[in-house]
């Protein structure tokens, strides 16, 4: 009963603890994905969102553990886990549409565009002198895979019929399953899915259009530079931490590892590390290079081009015809890209993911695949 | 280099795209041979549709700037240390000088004055490449 509950509480926490720092964490410019003048930014309104959204999310948090608790005494407590999370991250994204709706109607209201020249820069330098994939920092992960698929190769022969179901503290709990290749390699397989899936993404990434802001273009152009380099790096070496953690859950699964607590913090020892890494890149990187220490003042007399109308669900989706590009970088929220659902590609991918959930959830119903029905 | 484009302006955006290429070759900034983005790769960079992108490049090509081939792209095709202008190139130039000068004597712009700001445009275009790494 401990360790659901411990579970539920912390993850209830972690979701209050990073949507209350989603809007510090954002870019400076666009407060809860909404597109505002420099001039505009401490705004009252805007300032009234921010304080309203926060404790909204505070609140959220203390009404699921309050509900979420007791009832995890009465029903199952994985399924009140998966329902109460899942509850409050969708209250917590309407809290954050909401605040974003309201600053969206205070610039209208005051017309804050007014009397401002818009403009957007392209600074051709990321085209002249791109930012390339650091390929010699994708050897650790290739050689973690290498590694582990090399032991599981010698293993092979020896391994039991059944294998542990890694439940629990000591990964060693829950029912025995049978030993079929799927279920033995599934650590290598989604090791080299990874391995192979970041570079790529990396790849399409900084082809992407750089953020240049148009009021300093040569100041957030290099701040740009610096974040997608960063980027890069902590990418790669998270790819090589979660594969390091699929090594040691490999050797655990084949039986190679003893069961222990100090081997279970062994195994997820690195994706620490990984997750220590990623909030030092946000506290001294930051969205597009926001936190890095500051350049020269420039003042081209422009504001960067308000383009609200293409942004939907408070920032989130990015629709225009007109914008070639296919990946662009999210508003919202922190280090994400999103496709433009106006480019054939972007439409064509999201129609792609919305036919695959179909054709599972159909199998699922029909009896064809069994999806699984609790995480991790 | 940069390319800034005014949404709220008069002047179209391929024409404003063809302008700023243009003086960055006047500046050295641009020099002959500088490969330039592919029109899909600008139009992504600036959220405006490649057709217009390639508007200002047809435009560039059509007046001896740039070369295109299917191979390597946009490539600047000269500069102002290419050597003399093509033939023809100062006759036309002319033409479009007529009638900016007509603008001018036209608004009361005296011959000093015309002359001075033209001196002070030339200086600025060397005086840029100085500054440019």
């Amino acid at each position: 009963m401990t360790l659901p509950l411990i579970t539920l509480l912390l993850t209830a926490a972690l979701v209050t603890a990073v949507f209350r720092s989603a809007p510090a964490l954002a870019r400076p410019g666009i407060p809860f994905g909404t597109a505002v003048p420099p001039d505009r930014l401490a705004d009252p309104a805007i300032l009234q969102a921010r304080n309203r959204f926060a404790r909204t999310v505070l609140a959220c948090g203390a009404l699921t553990a309050a509900l979420a608790v007791p009832a995890a005494f009465l029903l199952d407590p994985e399924a009140v886990t998966a329902a109460a999370v899942t509850a409050l991250v969708l209250a917590d994204t309407a809290a954050y549409t909401l605040a974003g709706r309201r600053v969206r109607a205070a610039k209208t209201d005051g017309d804050w565009y007014a009397g401002t020249a818009q403009a957007v820069t392209a600074d051709l330098s990321f085209r002249a002198d791109p930012v390339r994939v650091p390929w010699r920092w994708t050897i650790p992960a290739v050689l973690v895979l290498a590694a582990t698929a090399a032991i599981g190769a010698a293993r092979a022969g020896s391994l039991p019929a059944t294998l542990p179901g890694l439940g629990g503290l000591t990964l060693d709990g829950g029912p025995r399953v049978p030993a079929t290749f799927l279920a033995a390699a599934n650590p290598v397989l989604t090791q080299a899915a990874l391995t192979l899936a970041v570079p790529l993404l990396l790849a399409a990434i900084l082809k992407s259009r750089p953020e240049i802001d148009a009021a300093r273009p040569a100041d957030s152009a290099r701040r740009y530079r610096v974040y997608l380099r960063s980027l890069a790096n902590l990418l790669l070496f998270t790819a090589a931490c979660v594969n390091l953690t699929l090594l040691g859950i490999a050797l655990r699964l084949w039986e190679i590892l003893p069961p222990s607590p100090a081997a279970t913090i062994a195994i997820f020892t690195p994706l620490a590390a990984a997750a220590a890494a990623a909030v030092a890149f946000e506290v001294r990187v930051g969205v597009g290079g926001h936190r890095l220490p500051g350049g020269e003042p420039e003042d081209t007399g422009l504001v960067q081009r308000d383009d609200d109308r293409h942004w939907h669900l408070g920032g989130f989706v990015y629709a225009n015809r007109d914008d070639p590009a296919v990946l662009v970088h999210q508003r919202a929220g922190g280090h994400q890209w999103t496709v433009n659902l106006g480019h054939p590609v972007g439409w064509g991918t999201a129609a792609l993911l919305v036919l695959i959930a179909a054709a599972a959830a159909g199998a699922a119903a029909l009896g064809i695949v069994d999806l699984p029905d609790r995480g991790l | 280099m940069r390319i800034t484009l005014a949404v709220d302006s008069e002047i179209p955006i391929y024409q404003q795209i063809r302008d700023q290429i243009v003086t960055a070759i006047a500046t050295g900034e641009l020099t002959a041979e500088t490969p330039l983005p592919s029109t899909r790769q600008l139009g992504a960079d600036l959220a405006v549709n490649f057709h217009t992108v390639n508007k200002a490049y047809d435009l560039l090509r059509h007046e001896g700037f740039i070369r295109v081939n299917r191979k390597s792209g946009a490539v600047i095709r000269r500069d102002r240390t290419s050597g003399p202008p093509e033939p023809g190139v100062a006759d036309a130039w002319q033409e479009r000088l007529t009638i900016m000068l007509a603008e001018a004597v036209a608004h009361g712009l005296d011959r000093d004055e015309v002359l001075a700001r033209t001196d002070r445009m030339l200086a600025a275009f060397t005086a840029a490449e100085r500054t440019e790494p």
